[in-house]
């Protein structure tokens, strides 16, 4: 039986998403390492930086000619503490080495739907179930970020006192990170086209 | 199924075979079979103009209407 090449794009995101798959692995145990010498206190410091999901108010003025005068505030939504301490810095790599590895999840999952495709298998239930599977763990993965985000910015305004700037924003509405959901509802939206390409599919395959 | 197929029933007027059929009119036979057993879910003009061609019959002798019965309902 003759097989049929795939088309380049697909072996185009076939190999793109094995780099990314592989990277990510690397990462993960290189990030793993880091925890390990971590909590075995043979390292202290980290360089780990933890981006907070608070905007704080710095203004600055600056001078464009010397009868102009411009107010600048800072435009990004996150702040960052550099170099936190040990304590800290534990709890972040914990975070970050989870987030990492869901995110290895999801790249194995399409890895294996790419693959699927790839090899020609393209309206199957296997298919939909591997598609359905990354739309719920997107789902979990923003629940997850969501509520990671709330207890930051919740523990942060307890506790820290901030001497020269004013905390703007950064409450619930602000780290809601809708565009995670809509990741999640255009996969979902895509696995339900599958399912009715499976049904053609089916109908064409009993077409004699 | 309210649409039957009486494809055995000409195959055996004809006496010939289903492996027969299937060379002659250029189908697999798994094709054939699943058309056999009513199991299709749609025929083909070509494929039902060559089945014909080679049964020497008309379309009305390879399908049959059978208005659809509680009984037959339940079983599907």
């Amino acid at each position: 039986m003759e097989t049929k090449k795939p088309p380049l794009s697909i072996r185009i995101i076939y190999w793109v998403t094995n780099v990314l798959f592989w990277l990510s692995i690397v990462i993960s145990f290189v990030m793993l390492f880091d925890n390990i010498l971590l909590y075995t206190g043979i390292e202290t410091n980290v360089g780990t930086s933890l981006h907070l999901p608070i905007s704080i108010n710095i203004q600055e003025t600056g001078h464009l000619n010397q009868h102009t005068t411009l107010k600048l505030i800072t435009y990004s939504h996150l702040s960052k503490i550099v170099d936190p301490p040990v304590f800290i810095a534990k709890k972040i790599a914990i975070v970050i080495l989870f987030f990492v590895l869901i995110g290895i999840y999801i790249l194995w999952i399409f890895r294996k739907f790419i693959k699927n495709v790839k090899q020609g298998e393209i309206f199957s239930i296997h298919n939909i179930s591997l598609l359905k599977k990354i739309s719920y763990v997107y789902v979990g993965l923003w629940l997850v970020r969501t509520v990671f985000a709330q207890f930051i910015y919740s523990y942060f305004i307890d506790h820290i006192q901030l001497d020269n700037v004013k905390i703007l924003s950064g409450g619930f509405f602000d780290n809601l990170n809708i565009h995670m959901l809509w990741d999640a509802l255009i996969i979902w939206v895509l696995a339900h086209i599958f399912i009715t390409g499976l049904k053609l599919q089916r109908e064409k395959d009993l077409t004699i | 199924m309210a649409v039957i197929v009486n494809l055995d029933v000409m195959l055996a007027r004809r006496k010939m075979s289903l492996t027969e059929l299937s060379e002659k009119v250029g189908i697999t036979m798994s094709n054939l079979s699943i058309l056999k057993k009513g199991k299709a879910k749609a025929i083909r003009f070509s494929t039902l103009s060559a089945i014909c061609k080679v049964l020497e019959c008309q379309p009305g002798d390879i399908l049959e209407f059978q208005p659809e019965t509680e009984q037959s309902k339940k079983h599907q």
